[in-house]
């Protein structure tokens, strides 16, 4: 999974080039060395080859291929993630609490009883 | 930084100014005579400029802009969004959206900064306008949750044409600078169909090896799943859109925002923003600015990415006043 775009700058901010997914925990490793996959697997850093798009001629770019250390997920290491959806509905009950809240505040401010 | 020091070394500066001005006169005035035409035309002149330049040397403009431009644009943002308006005189709410905006400058979700925005939507009166913003708040906030990264990429786009809406919203204007964004949503068009293409690749654009940079990683980090050849276009668009996002902050809306309508003497201009944020956090500022230049000249995609990091509260600063606006009206 390709991480958040500022992290992906901060964390390739000493390199001529961006790497790819899996590729930063690796960075300054050897072949072998363990790490955590970008999804938070346990994993092992091994050489592959990578694609990347050579745009210095204008487009359409050419396809290049560099040897990199990528992180690799073990076999058996497995994550929980949540589904998106759980996370948005998540937001949203917020949201709705604080705009439930706030309107409240209100009412009892604007009651002529108060 | 002294105040009568740096009156010192404007006042040569104003004096050639004006000497300049007195020559120009006739040519000028017919397109600079009151700040209607100014705005027009320097708004004009900024599109158009930043267009050519993207056509010229994309990569530079990326690598250049932020650590030239940048700071002195957030002094900006936050100058005529909250400073002007006596925002950061309302504590709750320089809290609610300053807390937020910390948060995911110092690496928290997208959510936080969209957090930023509700407190704001939510700070106006009662009103269809405040439901209608909170509904649109949290379904950017939902988003936000759960797809963050292509939140992120979209807000990094999204965020240089805020600018522009704030800008011409900020006061009625004559229909004549609906040219401005029409002339720049027109320029973005045409550089996403490739109609810049031919520019780029005739000036040598695609490649700049001193910028420590190169289209592919701008790819990377600005488009996701793109054909390789659309997402390029997307990168110069974003360049170009970054840079009159830039004039917006630096030319156009202090220019809008002023009481006076004539243009003022430097030795003015630096006055009021001493007045503004006096001097001491301006020498911050100002100390800021030089680091950041200084560290481009050593390592430009590093002062670049360094930039970027402390930035990323601007674009949901923006955001959160323009849910104000929207909430409450622009400020008188």
């Amino acid at each position: 999974m390709r991480r958040l775009l500022l992290v992906t700058l901060v964390s390739s901010a000493a390199l001529a080039d961006v790497p790819p997914s899996n590729a930063s925990q690796c960075q300054g490793a050897q072949a072998g060395a363990a790490c955590t996959t970008d999804d938070g697997k346990a994993g092992t850093c091994l050489t592959q080859k990578v694609g990347r798009l050579d745009y210095s001629e204008g487009v359409p770019p050419k396809s290049i291929e560099v040897d990199m250390l990528i992180c690799v997920a073990s076999a058996s290491a497995r994550v929980a993630v949540a589904p998106p959806y759980l996370a948005a509905g998540a937001v949203l009950a917020v949201m709705a609490l604080l705009l439930g809240l706030k309107l409240a505040g209100r009412g009892r401010r604007l009651s002529p009883s108060s | 930084m002294d105040r009568g020091a740096a009156l010192d070394v404007l006042t040569p500066l104003d004096a050639a100014r004006s000497a300049v001005l007195r020559m120009s006169a006739p040519l000028l005035t017919p397109f600079f005579g009151d700040r209607e035409r100014r705005v027009l035309w320097l708004g004009v002149g900024s599109v158009v400029m930043a267009f050519v330049l993207t056509g010229l040397a994309p990569l530079w403009l990326l690598a250049l802009g932020p650590v030239v431009l940048g700071v002195p644009h957030l002094l900006a943002d936050v100058r005529y969004l909250v400073v002007k308006p006596r925002l950061h005189r309302d504590v709750p709410l320089m809290l609610g959206l300053g807390v937020p905006l910390v948060a995911v400058t110092v690496g928290a979700p997208p959510v936080f900064g969209v957090l930023s925005v509700l407190v704001a939507a939510l700070s106006g009166p009662r009103s269809w306008r405040q439901g209608l913003a909170f509904l649109a708040v949290a379904a950017l906030a939902a988003v936000a949750w759960g797809f963050p990264d292509g939140f992120q990429l979209a807000f990094v786009h999204g965020h240089n044409l805020v600018a522009i809406g704030l800008w011409f919203a900020l006061r009625p204007r004559p229909s004549s600078h609906g040219w401005i964004p029409g002339l720049a949503l027109a320029g973005s068009a045409f550089i996403l169909v490739g109609g810049l293409d031919p520019l780029v690749t005739a000036m040598g654009g695609w490649r700049a090896p001193g910028t420590g940079s190169d289209f592919g990683e701008f790819v990377v980090t600005h488009t996701s799943g793109l054909d390789p050849t659309v997402a390029a276009h997307v990168v110069l668009s974003f360049c170009f859109l970054q840079s009159v996002h830039y004039a917006m902050w630096l030319r156009l809306i202090p220019d809008d925002a002023r009481e006076r309508r004539a243009p003022r003497t430097f030795r003015a201009s630096w006055r009021a923003l001493a007045q503004d944020f006096g001097l001491p956090a301006l020498a911050a500022v100002g100390g800021l600015a030089v680091g950041l230049a200084a560290w481009g000249i050593v390592e430009l995609p590093a002062a670049r990415t360094g930039y970027l990091h402390l930035a990323t509260f601007h674009g949901y600063l923006e955001l959160a006043i323009a849910a104000r606006w929207f909430v409450k009206g622009r400020p008188a």
